[in-house]
């Protein structure tokens, strides 16, 4: 029961974080930051954005770490409710999980979405996908083998 | 056994819950990627670029008029937005576009109706370098969105914006 309480604040981690990238370092027009600021109160976002104004951030934290820690804690949290064991169950769910992650980014490439194409966004969610994969994939490996 | 835990081996073993939870985990995911759209510095920002060719190096400024009238044509004081400006630069013998400077600015209309700002100036260089200046704004809980583009030596662009009119039952 404990390491799933521990898999549990992993998922939050991951979606807090990339949550309050956003907020931190994107301006108020992105929509969920429109919706933070709804749901927490007006300026909510221009404040923690002032917090930050004097630190120079990489880009590629600002940009195209958030989405790859959604889709960590996307792939993570399918992989416990498939109670980390991958099967012919639980990989439709996996791969549809990648897809969709995937679909959303080369979307913005061919202009169907909103969004700015970056083969970096694209690279930081595959490793993001493949972290919490390999991690279950090797475990299982492990336990047959021994 | 706690409820919790009760709760918890309950789902644990249905097969058919681990389908409809993962389903919502994917919605989860597909409302934050939709979520984290939205004009900014990185996001919608690069316009396609045209035929590149160098011209003579010069300063330009962006400057930026909005102007809100109502039915009649009359400048009034009402509604407030952003503006986003990024100047765009081809990359010296690529062809692509570099944001080089990026400025965001509260855009506050005045008892005249009108609001104005000047960007600092920036090295254009080649024939399509540019301005894309973005105006979000709303009036009366509507929000409308303009994109202008202001290439090399053009420097004024001017947002011309109508009160809606009034939602009769």
């Amino acid at each position: 029961m404990k390491y799933r309480i521990g898999v549990l604040f992993f998922i939050i981690t991951c979606l807090l974080s990339g949550t309050l990238i956003y907020a931190f370092a994107r301006p108020g027009t992105i929509y969920l930051n429109q919706w933070l600021d709804q749901i927490v109160g007006d300026n909510f976002q221009q404040n923690l954005s002032a917090m930050i104004s004097g630190f120079e951030i990489p880009g590629w934290i600002i940009y195209s770490l958030p989405d790859a820690l959604w889709m960590m804690a996307l792939i993570t949290l399918i992989l416990f409710i498939w109670d980390f064991k991958l099967n012919v169950r639980s990989i439709p769910w996996i791969v549809s999980a990648i897809l969709t992650g995937l679909t959303l980014e080369i979307f913005q490439g061919f202009h169907l979405i909103g969004g700015t194409f970056d083969i970096s966004d694209l690279i930081l969610i595959v490793i993001a996908a493949i972290c919490p994969l390999s991690f279950t994939f090797i475990k299982q490996f492990t336990c047959k083998t021994m | 056994m706690s409820p919790l835990i009760h709760i918890y081996k309950t789902i644990h073993m249905q097969n058919n819950v681990r389908c409809i939870l993962s389903f919502f985990t994917l919605v989860l995911f597909v409302i934050l990627a939709a979520s984290s759209f939205g004009p900014d510095s990185a996001s919608n920002t690069i316009v396609k670029v045209g035929n590149c060719e160098p011209k003579p190096p010069i300063n330009v400024s962006a400057k930026v008029n909005v102007l809100v009238i109502d039915n009649e044509g009359n400048p009034v004081q009402a509604g407030e937005g952003s503006l986003f400006i990024n100047n765009l630069i081809v990359v010296f013998d690529s062809c692509e576009y570099d944001p080089r400077a990026f400025y965001k600015e509260h855009v506050v209309i005045g008892p005249d109706g009108t609001y104005h700002f000047q960007s600092p100036p920036n090295l254009h260089e080649n024939s399509q370098d540019l301005y894309r200046v973005e105006l979000v704004f709303r009036i009366a809980g509507r929000e409308s969105r303009t994109v202008k583009i202001l290439k090399y030596d053009q420097t004024t662009v001017s947002f011309t914006l109508k009160t809606p009119d009034p939602d009769y039952p």
